[in-house]
Parts: C-alpha cells; structure tokens; sequence
C-alpha cells in the first residue's frame, strides 16, 4: 500500500510568519478578524463571520468602521439580502490549495455581483497559484508559506504572462503585467 | 491546421520556462512534492511503476508531419524510442525523467505542442471527430471550437482546480466518432430547428464518464447558439467548481453531481449562472473566431474521378490490399479522395504503441501524399484524412514496410487497451498481454472480416482507461486474491446508441480470456440471423443469456447451484 | 491476535530520474531489490521509514512505501503481481 510522504519543514522556523500581500508589496493589516464570541472592537476595521453579518448587521454597521466578511465557500452569498455593497473586504480561505472554490466565488463577487471591495485570499496561498487568484479577482493575500515570501520579497512570481480569457482578469492588471491577444485588449 | 502566431507562441515559452522555475524549486526543496504534484500533473507528468511518465497533448488528435516527426525525435532523444497514443488523443511517454521534462516541452513548443493540462484536476485536452473537416456527414467543421475550447481552457484561471478532472469532446458530423457520450461534456453541432432555422449549435451533453461509476451523458441543452460557447461552457463549469463533491476522490466527477441533483435541476443551476454572466466579455468576439477559422479552411482540391484503374487492378489480385482498402479507408467529402485509417494493432504488437521509426514514416506519407495531415483517433490508431485514391496503392505498401497495413478497423483485433499493470501503478491487472493474445487467436483475417464490426475493449483496473464499459465487448482486469482475473462486459458502445456494458458473470484467469472471447464470438455467429446483423445488435437481441450458458453452463435449480467464489 | 509481521522492504522513486529504487545499506538505494534491507519486525521497519523520509526531505526520492517480500531461497522478491513487475524494470510485453 502507498503512504504518502509527510509534509515536510522546508524553511527554517524563523521564517514562519504571516503577512499580508497587496498591491504588489507587503502592507499593513489595518483588519481585525473577530468570531462570534468577540465583542466587536471600537473603531478598528473589522472581520466578522457570516453569521454575524446576517444577525447583527445594524450592531456591525454602527462602529462606522470597515467592514469585512469572512466568507465561507459552501455558503452561498446574496448580493441583495447580504447588502455585499456595504462591505469593503471578503475573505475567502483556501482551506487546501488544491480546493479551487475560491477561484469561483471570487468569480462571482466581482462580475455577477459586482463587489468593488478588497478580496482578499487566506489559507493555503502559493506562490504558483497566486496569478491565478488575482486574475479571478482577488487583490490581497494573506501569506504565511516561507518560499513564497521570499519569492515575492525577491520580486518573483510564477506565472504566464500571456492569458488567453478576457475576461478574467480581475483587477490584476494593475499588479501583474499581463498580456492579451492584442486584438483582444484593445477590443476592450 | 491551425498555427501558432506570436501569441501563442510567446505562452507555450512562457509555461515550458515557468515549469523549468518549478522542476527546479522542487529539486531545490521549495515545493513539496504534495505541492509540486498538482504542478507536474498540469504540465503531463506523472509518476508511474516504472519511471515518470510523459503525457503530450494531441489537441483535438490533429498532427502536421513536422509535429510528428518532432515527436518521434523526443521519444529517441529522451525517452525509449516509442510512444503510446491512447484513448484522448494524447501520446504518452513511459521512460521521461524528471530533469529532461522542461527540455522535452521547449523541444513541444517548436514544433507548436504542449502537455498543458494532460492530466490533473482540470479542463484537460479536447477530442474530437478524427475524421474532422473530411467527413461526407458532417455540418459543421468541429476543430475550430476545439480550438477555441482549447485556448480558452489553457490555464483558464477559475478551473485549474476543479473537484477532479474534465474531458470534453465534439462532433460536427452526423455520426458520432468522438464518444461524446461518455464525457464530462460532449458537445455535437447541429442546425437549429424552429426558431433556430438557419443556424447552427452545439447539442450540449454532461455528465458522461467511465471509471467506476459509469454513465451516459444527459442532454442539457438541446440548442447552444454556437457564438454562446464558451459562455455556457463557464456557467456550467463554474456551477461544477462551487457543487462538485470534494470529500471523495470517487465521487467527485461532474457525472455524480448531475446524477444526483438530477438534469432538471443541473440545467436550471446552469442557467440561472448563464443569465447571471456577462456573455460578451467570455464568448469569442466574432473577429477572433474569423481569425481561428481561416486555418480550417478546406484544403483546395483538384477533382478527380472516384474509381482508378490501378486501385481495381490491385484489389483484384491482392487480397490482402482487398481487405485492407474495405476496411481501413473510408469516403472522404470530396469525390476523388479517401480517408486512409492506419492500423497500429498488427496482432501480437501493443495496441496504440508506435516506434519513432513508424512515427517518421507516417509523417513521410502524410507530406507525400495526405496534404501534410495526421490525426489521432481514440481507438489509438492514426488517420491520413485526405489521401487521393490514385495514392492509395503507393500509401498502403509504404505503409506494409512498415508493419502498419493491418486492415481491421472497427474489428475484432482492433483493440483499445490502456497499459494495465505493465507500466500503471493504479492497474490491478495486465491488459497488454491479454490484448496480445486475444488478437492472436483472430489472427486469420478472413475469421476477422466474418465477424464483423465488433468493438472490444480492455482495461486494467475500474478507471476504465481502456473504455471496456462502452466495447460491444469490455474486458476489466480485476485482482483476484492477488491474482489478475478478467471480467467479461458485453453489449456496450460508444456510438449515438451509447450503451455500458453489462457483466456477464465471474472473472477468468488471463490464460482462459482468449477462449471465453472465442466463445462468445461462437454464440454471435451462431445466433446471427445473417452476415450483416453486427455482433452489438445480435446481443441486443438474443439477450445475455445464451452468451452466459455458453460461458458458464446452464443455471442450474437455486439449491444445487455452488457458491460463487468465496 | 496480532497478524504475525511479514518481511518487508521500502521502496520509492529518485525523484530526479523517477527510476524505482529499494533502500539498502549504507543509506544507498540501488535498482536491484535483492540488495534491499529486509525489515523483520515492525521495529526494524519503523527505522528503514524513518531512514527513507529523511531522503525525501533531502529531495533524493520521493513516494516512499514498504512492500511485502518472500525471502524463501536467499534474496528478497516482492510478493504481489505489481510489485513483480515493478521490481523487474520493465514491462511484461
Ligand atoms: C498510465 C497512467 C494513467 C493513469 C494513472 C490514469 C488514471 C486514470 C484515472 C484515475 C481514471 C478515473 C478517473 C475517474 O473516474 O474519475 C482514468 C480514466 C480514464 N483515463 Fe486514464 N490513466 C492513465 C492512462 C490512460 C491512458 C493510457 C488512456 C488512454 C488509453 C487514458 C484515458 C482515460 C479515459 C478515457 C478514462 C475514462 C473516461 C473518464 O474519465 O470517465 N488514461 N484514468
Ligand atoms: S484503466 Fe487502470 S490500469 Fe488502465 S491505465 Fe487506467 S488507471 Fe491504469
């Protein structure tokens, strides 16, 4: 029977931590990520579950702060009812990178519900797969693998800079450099 | 053909350089190998018993002589000097090591190939007709949308990681050559009927598949305005990513979530995201399609008469050439012309295995005499699609040089089989020895010819590589206590009758295979009520029961009858 | 009662080459399975897996597993059909 190799400790401890990836350079986290139990801070941008959207949003909304929502990938969201407007963060987890939820739900925020806010991956995010999740509308990321962090504070990516759907780029455009079938571009 | 510009050109060096980047970050230790492996699978390359093996796509089975020839040079420089063709019109390469990988795809990208997406969890390589742009009954070319089925899949960044893998397959001709019916997506041109008088679409069929859990696809949309797509193609991709099973690897194709929310229910998901998207921004502007169509344009041909004397001649006095031109060549659109089916399954040889030395000569024939075209069918056979019938003599002894005249299409010894256990870590048995063997006992063609069309198939294990659910005889290897047995299927097809196969009873040890098929050929040509009724519509219609008696002796009464093995 | 322990040898692939290799003395893996050390009891297995993902953590092989093998007559041969086949290098046909 095949076992399969366990994951290994390729950077060393020290490496190990966590930062936010944006606009093509580290930035500051402004957001504080609450659960349900929390109270809510006073006048610090705030993370709140979905279910704290739904039961509290008047309590939410009164901090006059940001707000961000923690989304989940098997609960579906409702532009509408779910006042996705008024929001100026979703998160959206990558539990696993080969889970690629995400990739459509971030699909979905920006051209079927027109979302305009910050979205922004955690989880398992890769240096090899993060072209892909800004193409899909992504433009934060939340990053805690080692060789990943060296390679973007080395200014490297992993990506192929020609793409041939229009329509998925996302707002990567201003982050990446990327190439279409010049007829195509131009069409846009 | 369809040629590269500089577009795709500039993204072929792009992805063979970003693979070299990850070859060497995971050498270096930065990538895992759980995470290298989604990587290696996207760009055709996997572990397998004996080495890593290299999976090239065949986009839509369509090859230039210089391709080939490219292919040929590959499998001697880097590998053993022969490849695979399998049932996806992929090649495949059993002997690649992992350091020459990114120099086997720069030496692809010359030649305007790649292994982008041959494997993983994925839009993979689009199939189609092999008989594309040639065929009499065709409306509508099809490789110019498996073209842009192509481009539009190749790293398609919201389906790079799907629940599990997707195959999608088109036809534009009237019979269904593709197996459309057994892929995620199956795709067939039509003219619009109605309020669609006038134009032409896809038929859209989901949710098809073999593996373990067999379907026929259902159909979801019974007219797609072709301009619509890709458009379609994302709503329905993007309804799978978000509901497709990701707790179970064996459940996680597109045909268990349409199975289990139902048609009905699938369709309405599909469509209410279709409304929901922007189509223009997705589906191809009509100025790109124009462009992409151009290298579909029919190949200007002289006319020339339908019969030829020295064809006549020949099949007069040369059976083995008679037999080989009813079988293998077949009418081709335009008067004059033949389309020439290349048989790689000489009995005793590896179904689908081609040496770089055929691969070469079939590329010679192609410039010499078929306009520069090979195609790739699923059987695992090449075609010649455009052959003038003056040619046909000079073709067909090229081709007896090179132990690739074998004239059995669609027949008996013309096997699908997958590489079972001699070269797939997933196989429980063989399915090359057995292939071999079975061809043998037929080996005397005028049996061949008498039995007619019949379509057998075997795979090695369930996943079903070999298509045994869909031959009118399947054979799957199972292991029995540690040994390879084989179970028997019968009354499948892949065509527009699409049917899975039943199993007929309890397996057989490899060495009695050959004689249970001899067996069941003996039922059909017993019962047949002529020479004309094929073997699938005999079974259809004298049921399993007389092939079981045959095979296993008459049931006997409940009590008597001994426990199946324990 | 507990199945009595059966021998067995770790196998992988270097992962530069992917050629099939056995984990034998000296921390070498070589391609000829007799040569492989053969693990007799769950102790002596648990070290040779320990020794192997070492050597996936220096990127020497990769897919590490334990095969039963018959040690009637001398050398180790791998037990199943598969692993036969994988041991001999080749295929069948
Ligand atoms: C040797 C390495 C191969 C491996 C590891 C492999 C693996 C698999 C697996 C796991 C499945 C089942 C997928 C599922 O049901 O979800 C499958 C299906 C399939 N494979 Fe392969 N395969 C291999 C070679 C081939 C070859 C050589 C062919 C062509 C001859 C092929 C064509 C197919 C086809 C047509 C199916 C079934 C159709 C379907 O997806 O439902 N594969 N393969
Ligand atoms: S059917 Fe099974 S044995 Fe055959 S290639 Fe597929 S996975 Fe391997």
């Amino acid at each position: 029977m095949a076992r399969r190799s366990p994951p290994l400790n390729v950077f060393p401890r020290e490496c190990e931590m966590t930062k936010l990836w944006k606009n093509g350079g580290f930035a500051a986290d402004v957001f504080v990520a609450v659960d349900d139990a929390t109270p809510l801070p006073v006048a610090t941008p705030v993370i709140v579950t979905l279910k704290r959207w739904r039961e509290a949003r008047a309590e939410v909304l009164a901090l006059a702060v940001p707000v961000g929502l923690a989304a989940d990938v098997t609960a579906a969201l409702d532009p509408a009812s779910d006042e996705l407007g008024r929001l100026a963060l979703i998160v959206i987890p990558f539990q696993k990178f080969t889970d690629g939820r995400g990739y459509s739900l971030a699909r979905r925020l920006r051209d079927e519900f027109g979302f305009r806010g910050e979205i922004r991956a955690t989880g398992e995010v890769l240096i090899d797969q993060l072209p892909l999740m800004l193409r899909c509308g992504f433009d934060s990321f939340v990053i805690s693998h080692g060789p990943t962090l060296r390679a973007l504070a080395a200014g490297q990516t992993s990506q192929v800079p020609e793409v041939y759907q229009t329509a998925a780029y996302g707002r990567a455009r201003t982050t990446l450099r990327f190439a279409t079938r010049p007829k195509l571009a131009a069409a846009e | 053909m369809y040629r590269y510009d500089e577009f795709d050109h500039a993204f072929v060096t792009s992805r063979v350089a970003q693979f070299r980047d990850q070859v060497a970050r995971r050498l270096a230790g930065d990538l895992t190998e759980d995470q290298f492996k989604p990587l290696r699978l996207q760009n055709g390359l996997y572990l397998q018993l004996h080495a890593y093996m290299l999976r090239i796509a065949i986009p839509y089975g369509v090859l230039s002589s210089r391709q080939l020839r490219q292919l040929a040079m590959i499998a001697r420089t880097w590998d053993r000097g022969f490849g695979h063709f399998t049932t996806r019109q992929n090649i495949q390469l059993n002997w690649t090591k992992l350091e020459d990988a990114p120099a086997m795809l720069a030496a692809l990208a010359e030649v305007e190939m790649h292994c982008i997406q041959t494997s993983g969890n994925c839009i993979r390589n689009t199939t189609a007709d092999p008989y594309a742009g040639v065929a009499p009954d065709e409306i509508e070319d099809p490789r110019v949308w498996a073209e842009v089925i192509r481009q539009w899949s190749s790293i398609h960044p919201e389906f790079l990681f799907l629940p599990r893998k997707f195959k999608i397959a088109l036809t534009g001709a009237a019979e269904d050559r593709a197996a459309i019916a057994f892929h995620d997506i199956g795709l067939r041109m039509v003219k619009g009927r109605g309020d669609n008088a006038g134009q032409i679409g896809f038929q859209v069929f989901v949710g098809g598949g073999q593996g373990r859990t067999p379907y026929v696809a259902l159909l979801l949309n019974d007219f797609l305005p072709r301009e619509h797509l890709l458009s379609f193609l994302e709503a329905a991709m993007r309804v799978y990513n978000l509901h497709g099973r990701r707790d179970n690897i064996y459940k996680a194709r597109i045909k268990i979530l349409v199975n289990a929310l139902g048609a009905d229910e699938f369709r309405r998901q599909v469509m209410a995201e279709w409304a929901k998207i922007e189509k223009p921004s997705i589906d191809l502007p009509a100025e790109e399609y124009q462009r992409i169509a151009k290298y579909f344009a029919p190949l200007q041909l002289a006319t020339l008469p339908n019969d030829d004397a020295a064809v006549a001649k020949r099949r007069a006095s040369d059976a083995g050439f008679a037999r080989w031109l009813r079988n293998n060549v077949m009418a081709h659109k335009v008067a004059g012309y033949r389309i020439v089916n290349i048989s790689f399954k000489e009995p005793g040889k590896v179904p689908g295995d081609a040496s770089s030395a055929q691969m070469e000569a079939v590329a010679a024939l192609a410039e010499q005499y078929g306009h520069d075209e090979i195609r790739v069918t699923y059987q695992q056979n090449l075609v010649l699609p455009t052959v003038a019938l003056k040619d046909v003599v000079a073709v067909y002894d090229a081709l007896v040089e090179n132990g690739l005249a074998t004239g059995n299409t669609e027949l008996i010894t013309d096997i699908i089989a997958c590489p079972g256990l001699d070269y797939c870590s997933l196989a429980n048995a063989r399915a090359i020895p057995v292939a071999q063997a079975i061809a043998l006992r037929f080996a005397n063609p005028a049996v061949v010819d008498d039995i007619g069309p019949l379509r057998l198939n075997i795979s090695g294990c369930i996943n079903a590589c070999g298509h045994h659910h869909s031959g009118n005889i399947g054979i799957l290897g199972v292991d029995k206590k540690g040994t390879e047995h084989y179970q028997i299927t019968l009354g499948g097809s892949p065509k527009d009758d699409a049917e899975i196969g039943g199993i007929l009873g309890p397996s057989f040890p490899a060495e009695e295979v050959p004689d249970a098929i001899e067996t069941i050929v003996g039922v059909y040509k017993a019962g047949r009520t002529s020479a004309s009724e094929t073997f699938l519509a005999a079974y259809r219609r004298m049921g399993a029961k007389p092939f079981k008696e045959a095979l296993y002796g008459a049931p006997k009464p409940a009590a008597q009858r001994i426990p199946e093995g324990v | 009662m507990a199945k009595p322990f059966s021998p067995q040898v770790v196998t992988a692939n270097r992962l530069r080459v992917g050629d099939v290799v056995y984990l034998s003395a000296d921390d070498a893996w070589v391609h000829d399975i007799a040569r492989a050390i053969v693990a007799r009891d769950a102790q002596q297995l648990a070290a040779l897996e320990a020794q192997a993902e070492r050597a996936v953590a220096s990127q020497l092989v990769v897919g590490v597993y334990a095969i039963d093998v018959d040690e009637n007559g001398g050398a180790a041969k791998p037990l199943s059909v598969k692993e036969h086949i994988r041991a001999s290098g080749g295929p069948t046909i």
